[in-house]
């Protein structure tokens, strides 16, 4: 993986000074809270219902083992033990003290980490693939074209005052696990008739109030000038994106407004103006940052057979193990949603596990999933038993990978300042009811994605079902919407009618799976299947009667 | 219903209840506001020794109940895990059931 050299190192140190200087300041109160905010901000650091929350930066989702129990130590050192993975491949912590948050910072430089642009209208954090680098079915591998994105996006001047936050995904496969046409910019790394590689760029999507699947607005750039390409986009944003209204701000909304043949047709003529300005890096510094991402010493000798005797161990590696490009390796992704547990947290002392099992399984390197589950990307198939029986052991080895249990949810009312309704409670409610792995199988893929606002933080637009928490005179309420998909066939949940209450909306997914199940043409049809088949109605007469 | 004056503290990020004389992590300590509630708000803005204050709804009681969930959740903490409540949290369906008080 990418290691810092010592320009990224300096910038970080940097900012960490900064950044104590201005808590010092702050805790003067030589700086007013108006004052101070924006530059807090700037380094992850958010007031939330209880305390400070700090979101730290994991580009492209990839961890190395020092880093995760950096990650462990730090949630037992200066928060309250745990931390919560998020859907951006972020962790945050939601107990930070102001006044411990600079020597925290320090400790996550030293292992080159940070929380810059974790806020802000400024280009966020690069996602991606997190089976990048091992998938069998990707064309290439495109974290290093999603680490020279962070170089380049990291204190860019011209775009660190957008009109709105921007957030980028970069994948490699037709399979998408990485939502990428819900991403201001999506990139797929693909390859041509010629055989050459490239990027199809989407642009203009995202989930909030008013969520829109990106169009293609380019086939193919070629990997030498995708990053020109992306300066285009961004500056055509910058220069006619909405600052007089927040929630037309998105570049979503501008290129709706303009048609996607329009917005492309300015990207093009900004992409001639600055293409030839050296913005793309050089075929020298591309082959230097990917060759920090070159294969691990694959054991070529890795047998593909390996005992599954053990049904419950059979069972996990039919649910959350998946195909790997070498033979004899296979990637495992490990659960953080143990039924009836809160969706995406980890203990420190759970951290430090998956630390020491990258370490000694997978070639020191983890990742983080945007649905809130952690990857062992390169693991021997013959030892993927000592794995289990030591994630077994910690609760970290749940078989219900994108099975009914899988719920992504964001923090909700229990911790986020701008929710409306908690999101936790009714993704522990919905686990709990369908707690029956035979059942959960039975069902089969499932995505159900819970927010607690608007700002759809839990993707409720992009779930089979999504769930959408409302303010009701002070009350929660919640919103089922169904049909949505943030993988390759994209697709917007809609609404199924009027909402209920936090035990009532459970009752209705239950329905809603029920009918489904008693509709379905085989049990090899995905629910999502079907309701495209179907419609909405047999599940409005479910649920509404 | 009473009014109570609310914010975070500046330092840890702590919810603060005004009590009359000071701030205190607890909302039984918290006073309902008088006639001059609003211009201690003011006051406390202008003064900007904590971080953003504001003027709640609450039933009255020991401790006073908030009247919106939101407000519940930031009086009591999260309802998700009890060992990150507050120690005087009522149970968490208390807090987010509109009239189980």
């Amino acid at each position: 993986m990418y290691r810092y050299d010592d320009y990224d190192q300096q910038q970080v140190d940097a900012r960490v000074a900064d950044f104590r200087d201005q808590v010092a300041r702050r805790l003067r109160h030589d700086l007013t809270e108006d004052q101070f905010k924006p530059l807090r901000l700037m380094n992850g650091l958010y007031l939330q219902l209880h305390a400070y929350m700090l979101r730290v930066a994991i580009p492209y989702g990839t961890l190395s083992g020092t880093q995760m129990r950096t990650l462990g130590h730090i949630a037992r050192k200066y928060d309250r033990g745990y931390a919560h993975f998020t859907t951006r491949q972020n962790v945050q912590y939601n107990w930070i003290k102001l006044e411990e948050a600079p020597d925290l910072l320090a400790e996550l430089a030293a292992v080159e980490m940070h929380a810059i642009q974790t806020s802000g209208n400024c280009i966020r954090n690069i996602s991606s693939d997190q089976f990048a680098g091992s998938a069998a079915d990707e064309v290439g591998d495109p974290r290093p074209y999603a680490e020279l994105l962070r170089q380049w996006s990291s204190f860019h001047p011209e775009f660190s005052f957008l009109p709105r936050k921007f957030k980028i995904a970069v994948t490699a496969s037709d399979t998408d696990r990485a939502a990428v046409k819900l991403h201001d910019i999506g990139l797929q790394l693909i390859r041509n008739d010629a055989g050459e590689l490239g990027f199809r760029v989407f642009a203009g999507g995202g989930m909030g109030r008013t969520p829109m699947i990106a169009p293609v607005i380019r086939e193919f750039v070629p990997v030498d000038q995708y990053m020109s390409y992306c300066e285009a986009i961004l500056r055509v944003y910058n220069r006619y994106g909405r600052r007089d209204n927040i929630y037309k701000a998105r570049i979503k909304i501008l290129v709706h407004e303009l048609g996607a043949a329009e917005f492309t047709r300015q990207v093009e003529a900004e992409w001639l103006e600055v293409r030839g300005l050296g913005l793309d890096a050089p075929a020298a510094e591309f082959d230097r940052v990917a060759a920090q991402f070159a294969p691990p010493a694959y054991d070529a000798g890795a047998p593909d057979d390996y005992d599954l005797s053990d049904p419950d161990f059979a069972l996990w590696v039919e649910q959350n193990v998946h195909a790997h490009k070498v033979s004899g390796y296979a990637i495992a992704t490990i659960s953080l949603k143990p039924v009836g547990k809160i969706p995406g947290d980890a203990s420190a002392e759970q951290m430090e596990l998956v630390a020491d099992l990258a370490a000694r399984y997978s070639f020191d390197e983890i990742r983080v999933t945007h649905s809130q589950n952690l990857v062992l990307a390169d693991v021997r198939k013959d030892e993927l038993y000592a794995v289990w029986t030591a994630l077994a052991a910690a609760d970290l080895a749940t078989p219900n990978l994108d099975l009914v249990s899988d719920i992504i949810a964001c923090p909700g009312l229990d911790y986020c300042a701008l929710a409306n309704a908690r999101s936790i409670p009714v993704a522990q409610a919905i686990a709990v009811r369908f707690a029956d792995l035979d059942r959960q199988h039975d069902i089969g893929e499932l995505k159900i994605k819970i927010s607690g606002c608007i700002n759809a933080c839990g993707h409720h637009h992009a779930g089979h079902i999504g769930i959408l928490g409302v303010d009701k005179k002070g009350e929660e309420a919640y919103q089922l919407s169904l049909g949505g998909s943030g993988a390759e066939d994209t697709s917007l949940a809609k609404i199924l009618g009027p909402g209920f209450s936090e035990t009532g909306v459970v009752d209705a997914v239950e329905k809603v799976i029920e009918r489904y199940r008693s509709l379905r043409l085989s049990p090899d049809e995905r629910f999502l299947d079907a309701y495209r088949r179907v419609g909405a109605d047999p599940f409005k007469e479910a649920v509404y009667g | 219903m009473i009014r109570l004056l609310t914010a975070n503290d500046t330092e840890r990020g702590d919810v603060l209840w005004w009590t009359g004389s000071g701030w205190s992590l607890k909302i039984a300590d918290a006073v309902a506001l008088g006639a001059d509630g609003d211009a201690l708000f003011e006051r406390v803005v202008a003064a900007e020794e904590v971080n953003d204050p504001a003027i709640i709804d609450a039933e009255p009681g020991v401790p006073p109940r908030p009247r919106t969930v939101r407000e519940r959740i930031r009086a009591f903490g999260p309802t998700v895990r009890a060992d990150l409540a507050r120690p005087e949290a009522p149970h968490p369906d208390l807090i987010a059931t509109a009239k189980a008080a």
